[in-house]
């Protein structure tokens, strides 16, 4: 996903990715981060125990712990919520 | 429920990326009008090797008007580019519907605000270009009347045609100007609302340690 995110965003974008384990390559591509940023925020996740890191035949994979569960559905549910409050836009 | 906001989503991007296409079209529209007023003043100029007041100056307000316009055409280009990648289907997530909504919103959300600064631009562009149609319509509606009394099929045909593209462009533009104004108004209710629900989510990220 590309364009202006808040940090919020993007920790969701990390965690709904990392459902299925996911090198650190894979994961600053499909958010379009550049190296320093995608460590960082890795980091901040594994820090949180948001996310875990293990070793799966040679590879370093990241993987969205049961942890982040109440993070992503606090996420989703504000997020719908904004989008259904409120008239839509209609030509 | 879900699926209702998928169903308000998809009808939303559809209407905004219409919009994005009816811009591109009075623009370019607007572009070759200019393009043919210049070809047709600067013309006789070339021909009698003088230049001929007040055409060269009105020639010289439209080309400056086109660099503008062209500009207004190229964002809109450029906006419809990326919208077509906002617009392409959720990759697919393990909880389906509800995960594809929230990531079609977050991509919304990061394309207004990268977008924001030139949709101002586009809606000053529409509003200036559909006023200044619907001016040129109005100063031709006096000529308009003489010609439908006493002008030939052809020239009758000719200023018709002048006239309708004149106020077609300009209550287009006037339009356009309209809508984009309501579609910021509706993301920037939204905008204002994911910041109450940042601090929230910081509260949970700062209580999970």
């Amino acid at each position: 996903m590309k364009g202006k995110r808040t940090l919020y965003e993007i920790y969701w974008e990390i965690l709904t990715y990392c459902r299925a384990p996911r090198t650190f390559t894979s994961i600053i591509h499909r958010c379009s981060l550049n190296s320093d940023i995608g460590q960082e925020h890795i980091g901040f996740l594994l820090g949180k125990g948001f996310l875990s890191r293990y070793e799966d035949e040679g590879s370093n994979l990241h993987r969205t712990t049961d942890k982040a569960v109440p993070y992503l559905d606090a996420f989703r549910e504000m997020y719908l919520e904004l989008y259904s409050r409120g008239p839509e836009f209609k030509l | 429920m879900i699926n209702e906001t998928l169903n308000r989503l998809t009808g939303e991007m559809r209407s905004f990326n219409s919009l994005i296409i009816m811009n591109i079209t009075g623009a370019g529209l607007a572009v070759a009008m200019g393009m043919a007023f210049v070809v047709r003043n600067v013309h006789p100029m070339v021909a009698a090797r003088t230049i001929i007041w007040p055409e060269a100056a009105m020639v010289a307000l439209v080309v400056a008007g086109g660099v503008l316009l062209f500009r207004w055409f190229l964002t809109g280009v450029e906006m419809m580019d990326e919208y077509q990648d906002v617009r392409e289907k959720s990759s697919g997530h393990e909880n389906g519907a509800e995960e594809s909504a929230t990531e079609l919103i977050v991509k919304n959300m990061a394309f207004y605000r990268d977008h924001r600064e030139s949709m101002n631009g586009l809606i000053l562009g529409s509003l200036v270009t559909g006023a200044f149609f619907l001016l040129s319509a109005t100063s031709q509606v006096r000529y308009l009347f003489s010609v439908l009394g006493s002008g030939t099929p052809f020239e009758v045909a000719f200023i018709l045609v002048g006239f309708s593209l004149c106020l077609v462009l300009g209550v287009a533009g006037v339009y356009i100007s309209y809508m984009f104004r309501r579609y910021e108004a509706t993301w920037d209710r939204r905008l204002q609302e994911s910041r109450e629900a940042e601090k929230r989510l910081g509260e949970l990220l700062e209580g999970s340690s």
